[in-house]
């Protein structure tokens, strides 16, 4: 592809993408507050923590589409939010992102989804063009409904089409919001497959957002855990299941923790204690 | 079946003892809640909350007591409580009293700084606009060959879209428009016996101001209101975001298309309706007039200067630009769901027509004294 050549050097990199000190939100309202994370290259790393401790926030920030208050980005060597318009577009091409509801646009079919990034970005001949769409909608299973617009397929499909859009340019980097949430066990068991097969063949970096305990134990090489708009845990997935920390062992262990200290409750309050 | 009941007695001084039984649920809380709510903590100094006759309580029952308790706490009440059955201790357990610190959250601030407030957001609500038009003037000089590969047709769709698609209804309401102006004025300038000015009269109107004016209000109701429910819809549904990760700028992709067919087509449906307005002129001058067609267009064409045409085409390109800019910065302000794609566009609509309107004042006098 043409671009290809135009990003130097990060093959030999260690480090994928990282953030240093960076906070996003507004004032009082930042959602990630002073987080630095590393995102070691060609492994897969889960994002994960409670609903609204920031992990989508992080995605977003990471790829520009959250600009922070304060902080720095790096992206595939590069400082991105220190870049020029057009450099940034340049090494998103780089980037594929999965959007937690697929986000098509939803006036073109399948197969015009997946042929925007690749005319934007390649000046392959139209037949080269077809034949990797065909492929990358034969991999998530969907080369069947290639013309049909996203308002025709469920929920399930549009995630995949979405991954099948995010890796229409075999990206080096690829972020995936929650792929496999809503998704029937065996779709979701296949898209963990294949987040694998992707990291080993095409030597990605990915970057998963999930909850999903099955899907972190299958596909994580290292877990990063945000808790309360900061980083709580960063490290292999191993070092995460056998980590004491009783945050950690609460989530890996399904209990459910209450992080409210403050939290007093009724029966608290009439001194009958919770368990009767 | 127990009675259900509050009841309060003072078992020494200071000391409320109350006990609560049977079913404390949303259809039996009625005068429950009237008789707890007349119970005065005035000299009082514990309770003894029995809880142990409770048989069922359900959401209502909850927050009764949850309010109740929070009542006698304000007051600085120690409440001793007598264990309910066991499956009502544990939803108790599960129920947890607000946090102090949170009470007063989100107070309002004085009006002054309610003021400083809505300043400021003015202020970045026309920078914001400002970035719009110029990243959509810049780009639509200087096309970026990512974009053009993607949107190859982009214009010539959208110019289909906004021009062809207008011009029904642009013809009609021009040609009824004309119609009126010419029996209007005709039912004046009879008394005067000079009908024939009825034709300098639509010729006028109808090429410096109506024509261009008619169609911008069409077209800010019709593609206007596409435009930002369009681009809004895209906003919630993330695909603008996924535009962007994909190395595209929305501006250039959505905006910038639109922009460049609406700069060409809306001076040529204001030519078309202008003409389409004299022909209704025309039109009444046969039949209410008795003027003939070599007379009609023989005024109509002395009437007109060069100044006029130019006037219109120059009028109809800077309603186009309000229209499209206005649309666009509207959709672009869409965020959450369904709710906001509906309000923006309405927004858009509202605030395109009104400043069509400021502009057609402006350049009214700026073209009268000019």
């Amino acid at each position: 592809m043409d671009t290809a050549n135009t990003i130097p050097h990060h093959q030999r990199m260690d480090i994928a993408a990282s953030a240093t000190n960076l906070s996003v939100g507004y004032g009082s309202g930042l959602i990630l507050e002073d987080v630095s994370v590393r995102i070691p290259a060609g492994k897969i790393t889960c994002v994960i923590g409670a609903s609204g401790c920031g992990k989508s926030t992080l995605l977003r920030a990471l790829v520009g589409l959250a600009p922070p208050e304060a902080g720095h980005v790096e992206l595939l060597g590069s400082s991105f939010y220190d870049m020029v318009e057009n450099e940034q577009e340049e090494l998103l091409s780089h980037i594929g992102l999965m959007f937690q509801d697929g986000a098509l646009l939803n006036s073109l079919s399948l197969r015009d989804n997946l042929l925007t990034p690749l005319r934007a970005h390649t000046s392959l001949s139209p037949e080269l063009l077809e034949e990797i769409i065909r492929m990358k909608l034969d991999l998530v299973g969907l080369e069947a409904s290639s013309h049909k617009l996203p308002g025709e397929l469920s929920g399930g499909m549009r995630k995949r089409a979405g991954l099948a859009r995010a890796i229409a340019l075999d990206p080096q980097l690829l972020l995936c919001d929650e792929p496999s949430a809503g998704l029937d066990p065996l779709t979701a068991a296949y898209l963990d497959q294949l987040i694998i097969k992707m990291k080993r063949l095409l030597k990605m970096t990915v970057v998963v957002v999930t909850h999903e305990l099955s899907s972190i134990e299958t596909i994580a090489d290292w877990v990063i855990h945000l808790r309360n708009g900061g980083v709580h845990f960063s490290g292999p997935l191993k070092e995460a299941r056998e980590s004491k920390d009783p945050v950690l062992v609460s989530f890996f262990s399904r209990v459910p923790e209450r992080d409210n200290a403050n939290r007093v409750t009724l029966a608290e309050s009439f001194g009958i204690g919770g368990n009767p | 079946m127990t009675e259900n009941g509050f009841k309060v007695e003072e078992i020494a001084p200071g000391h409320l003892s109350i006990e609560l039984q049977g079913e404390f649920t949303r259809g039996s809380l009625g005068s429950i809640e009237k008789e707890a709510a007349s119970v005065s903590f005035h000299g009082v100094e514990r309770i003894r909350l029995d809880l142990s006759r409770l048989e069922h309580v359900d959401s209502a029952g909850l927050a009764f007591l949850s309010l109740f308790t929070q009542r006698a706490q304000s007051k600085g009440l120690t409440i001793d409580a007598i264990a309910p059955p066991p499956d009502i201790q544990e939803a108790l357990a599960m129920l947890a009293l607000p946090e102090p610190e949170k009470k007063g959250k989100g107070a309002s601030h004085g009006l002054l700084v309610g003021l400083a407030e809505r300043t400021i957001k003015f202020k970045e609500t026309l920078l914001l606009f400002a970035v719009l038009t110029a990243d959509t003037v810049a780009f639509s000089l200087k096309s970026d060959v990512r974009t053009k590969r993607v949107r190859k047709d982009a214009v010539w769709m959208e110019a289909e879209r906004i021009g062809l698609g207008s011009l029904p209804i642009v013809a009609l309401i021009s040609l009824l428009v004309g119609l009126v102006v010419a029996l209007q004025s005709a039912y004046q300038l009879r008394q005067f016996g000079a009908n024939i000015y009825v034709a300098n009269l639509i010729a006028v109107s109808m090429t410096r101001e109506m024509g261009p004016l008619m169609t911008a209000i069409i077209l800010a109701g019709r593609s206007g209101a596409a435009i930002a429910a369009e681009i809004a819809t895209m906003m919630v549904t993330e695909e603008v975001s996924a535009l962007k990760t994909m190395g595209l700028n929305p501006v250039r992709y959505i905006v910038v298309p639109k922009f460049k067919a609406i700069t060409w087509t809306m001076p040529a449906l204001s030519i078309f309706a202008s003409f389409l307005g004299i022909i209704g002129g025309f039109i009444i001058s046969l039949l209410y007039l008795e003027l003939g067609t070599e007379v009609f267009f023989n005024q109509v064409l002395k009437s007109l200067i060069v100044k006029d045409l130019v006037t219109g085409v120059i009028k109809s390109i800077a309603f186009a630009w309000i229209i499209v800019l206005i649309s666009s910065f509207y959709g672009f302000r869409a965020y959450g769901g369904a709710e906001s794609v509906g309000r923006v566009t309405t927004q858009s609509v509202v605030a395109s027509i009104f400043w069509v309107i400021v502009a057609d004042a402006g350049f009214s006098l700026l073209f009268y004294f000019g």
